[in-house]
């Protein structure tokens, strides 16, 4: 008794048609067909379609597709428009880290919003941090960091006004500063501070700038290809 | 000079090498781009757009099968043209000339041993097949083209398309039997021996 023509027997059978079932499954199909004369209708079947298809006449090309100079040409504009619109949009990618980065630091370092310089989170993060920072630290709330601010001004002999905003931060200097740290001396982080945001803002400005040029120059590439 | 010397030298910049590369398979390109298509004009765009994309992703290629990987090429960019034309209604197959009137056969079907009536069935033929092709989708056309009528195996098949083997296996069975019940309309004008004795599954 013949069973209904499955998809899995039609692909069996349409990929035995090709030889590119693996042999035991061959083998199986090859049993069945004895065995099913509606497999063996289907796969003669499919045997017809496959051969007209094969035989169908095969288009010729109208002309030579050889490419000129000019096209090659055309190749190198080409190049160059990709080349610079990746490059602007790596660019703005970028920009927009940077920028999502530094206003979200921002948020979260209460100096930055109240222009009042913070010791409190350099200290927590620092890998150094000195006994008295370390005594801030226990005490724990904001109403302490006044206190080491003060602290840290006395450490300081010549405080510079700029790498005071610049407290709130912890910077990446600090393990240089540990000697100073074991000889009881508040690390200085104000200026290095001040230098990353100097950096994050030229960064800022260079991107925006290599963004809109290189997009600028894809576009004028563009049109002139 | 062997195709992996031409190879080698049109990756360098050698024009001439990669344009005899291009005249080893324009015919293929261009009948793949063709039943693809279903539209000469357009094959020849595809064809052509296929070759210059090819020239400038020949760094990409990093050996194996150059055919597969300029088919790859070919039917990329006749995806790209029969999704922007998809709204566009069925080409004939014959094209038409300058009076708007259909050309009785293209060039390449022409054969001067035929008698007019031969031929004649033969471009009918032809375009009954197209016109089965032309109803199934893209990616079922594809895999008729370049394993039925442009007679890559399952392995160069799977390359071109990028897709698995079993996805081509697959694919492969079902537009064939789509193919057939298409074809089973046109009964007398198949050739008697590949006529269809039963009346289907669908």
């Amino acid at each position: 008794m013949s069973r209904p023509i499955s998809p899995r027997d039609l692909e069996s059978l349409s990929a035995f048609l090709d030889n590119q079932l693996p042999t035991k499954e061959r083998n199986q199909l090859q049993a069945r067909l004895l065995a099913e004369p509606e497999l063996k209708v289907t796969l003669d079947d499919l045997r017809r379609t496959r051969a007209l298809f094969q035989q169908a006449p095969k288009a010729r090309a109208p002309r030579s597709f050889a490419l000129r100079p000019e096209q090659v040409a055309a190749r190198s504009r080409s190049s160059l428009f990709n080349n610079l619109r990746w490059v602007s949009s790596v660019a703005t990618v970028l920009l927009a880290l940077v920028v999502a980065g530094d206003l979200w630091s921002g948020r979260l370092s209460p100096g930055a919003q109240s222009g009042i310089a913070l010791m409190a989170p350099a200290a927590a993060d620092s890998t150094a941090p000195t006994d008295t920072i370390g005594a801030a630290e226990m005490t724990g709330p904001a109403d302490e960091a006044p206190a080491e601010e003060s602290r840290i001004m006395e450490a300081e002999p010549t405080p510079d006004p700029a790498g005071a905003t610049a407290l709130q931060v912890p910077t990446e200097k600090m393990p240089e500063e540990e000697p100073l740290a074991d000889e009881g001396i508040a690390p200085e982080v104000g200026p290095t501070e001040v230098n990353w945001q100097r950096w994050l803002r030229w960064a800022e400005i260079g991107l925006a700038v290599l963004a809109v040029s290189s997009g600028v120059a894809a576009w004028v590439a563009r049109r002139r290809g | 000079m062997d195709e992996l010397k031409m190879i080698e030298y049109a990756q360098s910049g050698d024009l001439d090498a990669f344009n005899r590369l291009v005249l080893e398979y324009q015919d293929m390109a261009y009948n793949v781009a063709y039943r693809l298509m279903g539209d000469a004009a357009a094959a020849e765009d595809v064809t052509q757009e296929a070759f210059i994309s090819a020239y400038r992703r020949l760094d990409s290629f990093r050996g194996g099968s150059f055919k597969a990987w300029l088919l790859r090429i070919v039917t990329n960019a006749a995806y790209d043209e029969v999704r922007r034309l998809n709204r566009r209604p069925t080409v004939a197959l014959e094209p038409e000339g300058e009076d708007g009137e259909e050309i009785e056969s293209p060039a390449w079907l022409e054969d001067p041993h035929e008698s007019p009536e031969e031929a004649a069935l033969r471009t009918e033929l032809n375009a009954a097949i197209q016109g089965c092709l032309d109803g199934l989708e893209v990616e079922f056309r594809t895999v008729v083209v370049l394993v039925d009528i442009q007679g890559l195996d399952y392995r160069e098949a799977a390359a071109s398309v990028q897709s698995p083997l079993g996805t081509v296996k697959s694919r492969l069975a079902r537009a064939r039997l789509r193919l057939q019940d298409c074809l089973r309309g046109f009964g007398e004008l198949l050739p008697p021996d590949l006529r269809y004795e039963s009346k289907g599954l669908t």
